[in-house]
């Protein structure tokens, strides 16, 4: 293992793993071991360029409450919540930052990004207005694509007489490029509903400028403190009835 | 006025700046006197004989009239004469003989540039003009002697093949076209082709040589089925050894007419290399300008195109007049462009041509006064095609060398001898290539009709003759083999895995392959075409296309690259105690592992890690390799420390690599490449090897002159006129990447190579060449920890994520 710089911060902001989930072959979803978003890890993914692919993921209020513990990790290690749409930025902070069922978040007057503790949401339109002081001390990148649509929006859009270029997947490679510390990036963690074997991965990985995935299943994931000092309840519950995803650390 | 010798006049110019250095200044040579014979010498048809009376006065020169005799007596002959000698009189004298002979007799010419075969095509033409039989026959058939390539309009096409007799044509569209459909398309042609033409045939070298062998061979199985057996005429520039050449190239016995036999007249000719105070571009520049000035014809060779267009366009800014004398000359002209520029030249109304090697083939453009080298060309054999260029038919020329900031010119800068008085090359050709030799099996089958057993395999030569044995076998089973149209899937130029199509939207941009998308069109670049610059969104391996967008900022993009090696065999062995010296195959395979994008001034905008999704590219190819051995690299450690140590490998390598085309043949830096690391086991290692796919014995050439190149990178260490230890671009510093470097740590490492070379006598040992194992297939890769298949390219096991390289 290494000793530079970018090493060291890293490790400076991992220094608990907040995310666990279960690797599997992406054909055969066979079981590949529990791994832990550790400093190690978050450094291969990082180095390697590699995507954490988290695959079967239910419903998107599901999704919430299993990454829903991430905002209380130690502030020392950010993450950015990327959301596919602005509707469904808006979901997100209904139901996570507010916790709230009821008060409807308009889309219309949303204003992105949104920083909550150590948290800071967007869409990828958005990112570009995160500015570097917000965000020291990045652990990763957290794509939210329930349809896994994000991919193939790569060509702007008409309007009336201009041609907007959007690159969804390129905004979010751009301010990637944009957070990397010496030979680091920053690693992209993809949740979406559909099973890896039931796509094709490949150009996925080539618009978000991969170099590989790194398969998981979605229910198998789990977020929070490691269980040693554990003391969340609602996270706790959710886990124990969750309990045959199996084999938490 | 007297006319002042051309001579005379460069020396003026050059005596009047003060800021040069002239290292090498010989006595001029010549005038070589002509030695004739008689017309009458020659058995030819009588119409003949007048026209050439009329044509030249004097004679045949010696060696045209012993070529054309062999030739008359069917024996295939390789004329290798220096430029201007009368070369293209040779081939045309037997042909028109075999036209007036016989009404059905056919010729087939062959060059390798589309501009050469239009050079020509009007000369014949105005030749048969002459000759009333044939000028008769060219009224009714106005095709009789015709260019069919990929320029002949596809409506004339049929008429073409119906009248033609005399048929120029390239390697690209003999392959493509001519033997894919010779029956019953060509039928007629092949039945009574009588020569075929191999013109510039030093050409064909490399992995084009390789290729164009197996067209050759495949062409003469095609004669063979129609029942002919044409007479084969070539013509080279001086290079070592045509015949074995042209035997290598044909599969044919051949016979020899070269500079011994050399008759021809030579003007007096002077050369000078000088080296000033200004970049050598600038100097090249203003040299060729004063010399255009004063009213003599001056041909610059540059290193590139870009360098041309660069040297063009400082001289119109640097001037309010427009100078209508100035043009520059390049491949991608219009024919239109070019023409005008070659009669320009004729003319006197343009004086000053800045080029490409483009034109160090053989395009008539009259005799010129003076050729200036903007940098040395690649190889002896380029030196005297672009000398050739002045002093012909008698008249007085000069020739200024100027050596570019390189580690190789300043070599030849600092030992002019040896670049005057170094032999001509070998030219380098593989007829083992693996992948050469199966599209052309592929090839040669679908021409006979779809039927392996029908192959003329004496005829195809013995690589093929393997391949057929693994067919029958059943152990080949490649996608080629099972193409219907395996053709189109072989590119002669360059051998790869195919290349990619740059698309933007629905429009078709141009093609790349392999080797230069990881250079140019990597995923997240700046790709500039024509002017016009576009952002690669997406490179996709499967369906071979690259997908652009326009990009409006001037930005630059530029990708740090990574090279991993795998061994496969090790051939020949030099064994020394501390390091052992061997050609080995390998696979290089390289990955991008940075892409950085700076704006106009240099500033970083963005970088992207990894290599953005785009696939790692491997090449198969054969290689020099020199081993350190861990005692000895210990031992370097030990002197230098490791970060200086390793330092100084890099360097090494760079100087190694860099003049290594003084001890091999003729070759673009684009051929060879090299590769230096220290391995986990301790050792350390230095490759040289061939940018070619399954290679061309081009870097193997270095096996047994590993010693004389350490040498003469010491030489180059010792004598550079930079003060710094760092070194500048003539020696160590690399113009592409800004790393640290020392000449003290290198020229350390470099005797510790030769101290280990000199102390005892290598043990050497041969593995036999083996075509089998060479042409045997590749095995599958799998993946080590969920056994997919992988693919080749693929960094990351696509199934389970398993780091592959
Ligand atoms: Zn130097
Ligand atoms: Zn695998």
């Amino acid at each position: 293992m290494t000793t530079s710089e970018p090493w060291e911060s890293i490790r400076h902001r991992y220094q608990d793993a907040w995310i666990r989930v279960t690797r599997i072959t992406r054909l055969e979803e066979k079981w590949l071991g529990r791994i832990e978003m550790d400093a190690e890890t978050a450094w291969t993914l990082g180095t390697d360029n590699i995507g954490l692919f988290v695959g079967d993921c239910r419903s998107l209020g599901r999704t919430i409450d299993m990454i829903r513990p991430l905002h209380r990790a130690t502030p020392r290690c950010q993450w950015v919540i990327v959301a596919a749409t602005k509707k469904m930025a808006a979901v997100l902070i209904q139901r996570w930052f507010r916790e709230d069922l009821l008060s409807r978040v308009a889309t219309t007057t949303l204003k992105l990004p949104q920083v909550y503790s150590n948290l800071v949401l967007a869409t990828p339109e958005s990112l570009r207005r995160i500015e570097n002081s917000d965000v020291r001390s990045l652990g990763g990148i957290l794509i939210i694509d329930m349809q896994c649509h994000i991919h193939k929006a790569r060509q702007g859009i008409r309007r009336g007489r201009f041609y907007v270029p959007n690159d969804r997947p390129q905004l979010i490679a751009d301010f990637r490029s944009r957070m990397t510390i010496g030979e680091w990036a920053p690693p992209v963690v993809f949740m979406t509903q559909k099973r890896a074997k039931a796509l094709n991965t490949d150009p996925v990985r080539r618009a978000y400028c991969l170099d590989g995935w790194w398969f998981a299943d979605g229910q198998s994931l789990r977020c929070g403190p490691r269980r040693r000092h554990y003391i969340n309840d609602l996270v706790y519950r959710n886990e124990s009835n969750a309990g045959a995803a199996g084999g938490a650390v | 006025m007297p006319e002042e010798s051309v001579i005379a006049q460069v020396t003026q110019v050059l005596s009047r700046r003060d800021d040069i250095t002239i290292h090498y200044d010989p006595p001029a040579t010549g005038p070589v006197p002509g030695h004739f014979r008689p017309i009458e010498d020659v058995a030819l048809h009588d119409d003949l004989r007048r026209v050439l009376r009329r044509e030249i006065r004097d004679g045949f020169f010696r060696h045209q009239a012993l070529a054309i005799e062999q030739i008359l007596a069917g024996r295939n002959t390789v004329v290798a004469t220096q430029t201007s000698s009368g070369k293209s009189l040779i081939y045309s004298v037997p042909v028109f003989d075999a036209l007036l002979q016989e009404e059905d007799a056919c010729a087939l010419f062959i060059y390798p540039q589309k501009a050469l075969a239009n050079d020509q095509l009007s000369k014949l033409r105005v030749m048969a003009r002459q000759l009333k039989v044939l000028s008769n026959r060219m009224d009714s058939r106005p095709h009789l002697i015709s260019r069919y390539d990929g320029s002949t309009p596809h409506g004339v096409r049929n008429d073409v093949r119906a009248e033609v007799q005399v048929a120029l044509t390239n390697p690209d569209m003999l392959h493509l076209s001519i033997l894919q459909h010779h029956d019953p398309k060509w039928a007629r042609f092949f039945e009574h082709l009588r020569y075929v033409i191999i013109d510039e045939c030093h050409e064909y070298r490399g992995i084009f040589g390789t290729n164009v062998a197996y067209v050759l061979r495949r062409l003469r199985q095609i004669c063979d089925i129609h029942g002919s057996s044409p007479t084969f005429v070539a013509t080279s520039a001086t290079i070592r050894d045509p015949r074995e050449h042209l035997e290598k190239l044909t599969g044919l016995e051949f016979c020899e007419i070269g500079a011994d036999e050399d008759g021809s007249i030579q003007g007096r000719k002077k050369f000078w290399m000088l080296s000033g105070r200004d970049h050598f571009y600038d100097l090249g520049r203003k040299i060729a300008l004063d010399l255009a000035k004063k009213g003599l014809s001056v041909l610059a060779f540059c290193p590139s195109r870009l360098a041309a267009e660069r040297m063009m366009a400082r001289v119109l800014s640097s001037k309010d007049d427009q100078l209508p004398f100035v043009k520059v000359y390049r491949a991608g002209l219009s024919p239109q462009e070019r023409e005008a520029i070659e009669a320009g030249l004729r003319d006197k109304s343009v004086r000053l041509v800045f080029s490409t090697s483009a034109l160090e083939l053989g395009i008539d453009i009259g005799a010129l006064d003076v050729v200036v080298c903007v940098g040395f060309p690649s190889s002896m054999m380029s030196l005297w095609q672009r000398a050739g260029r002045v002093a012909r038919a008698g008249k007085e020329g000069g020739i200024v060398l100027i050596p570019a900031d390189t580690p190789i010119d300043s070599y030849y800068a600092a030992h002019p001898d040896e670049l005057f008085g170094k032999d001509h090359e070998l030219l380098a050709l593989n007829l083992n290539n693996r992948r050469v030799v199966y599209c052309h099996y592929a090839c040669a089958v679908s021409e006979v009709g779809g039927v392996d057993d029908r192959l003329r395999l004496k005829i195809l030569g013995e690589a093929i003759s393997t391949v057929a044995e693994l067919r029958a076998t059943g152990s080949l089973n490649d996608d080629i083999f099972y193409r219907s149209d395996p053709h189109s899937e072989v590119n002669i130029r360059s051998m790869g895995e195919g290349s990619y199509s740059l698309d933007c939207g629905s429009e078709k941009v141009g093609e790349i392959d392999d080797f230069h998308l990881l250079r140019e069109a990597y995923r997240n670049a700046i790709y500039r075409h024509g002017g016009v610059g576009y952002r690669v969104k997406d490179v996709i391996k499967g369906k071979k296309i690259v997908r652009l967008e326009r990009e409006y900022s001037w930005n630059e993009t530029s990708p740090v690259i990574q090279k991993r090696i795998r061994l496969k065999r090790r051939n020949s062995v030099a064994d020394y105690s501390q390091l052992a010296i061997a050609t080995v195959e390998m696979d290089v395979t390289e990955f991008i592992v940075t892409v950085t994008e700076k704006d106009r001034s240099g500033n970083v905008v963005r970088q992207w890690q990894g290599s953005a999704g785009m696939p790692a590219h491997t090449l198969p190819t054969v290689a020099t390799q020199v081993l350190i051995r861990k005692e000895l690299w210990r031992d370097v450690v030990l002197k230098l420390g490791d970060r200086q140590a390793r330092c100084a490998l890099a360097s090494c390598e760079r100087l190694l690599s860099s003049l290594f085309p003084t001890v091999s043949g003729p070759c673009d830096t684009q051929d060879f490449s090299s590769f230096s690391e220290v391995l986990k086991d301790g050792n350390a290692a230095l490759y040289l090897y061939d940018n070619v796919y399954d290679g061309v014995d081009l870097t193997t050439g270095a096996f047994g002159k590993v010693q004389v190149l350490v040498e003469k990178a010491l030489d180059r260490l010792a004598t550079c006129a930079c003060s710094e230890d760092a070194g500048c671009f003539r020696c160590i510093a690399n113009p592409r990447i800004d790393e640290a470097t020392s000449k003290e740590a290198t020229a350390q490492l470099l005797q510790m190579l030769r101290d280990a070379m000199m102390a005892e006598p290598p043990r050497i040992t041969e593995q036999s060449e083996n075509s089998v194992s060479v042409l045997a297939p590749d095995e599958i890769a799998t993946c080590p920890t969920c056994s997919v298949n992988i693919a080749k390219g693929d960094r990351f096991c696509k199934n389970c994520g398993h780091k592959l390289i």
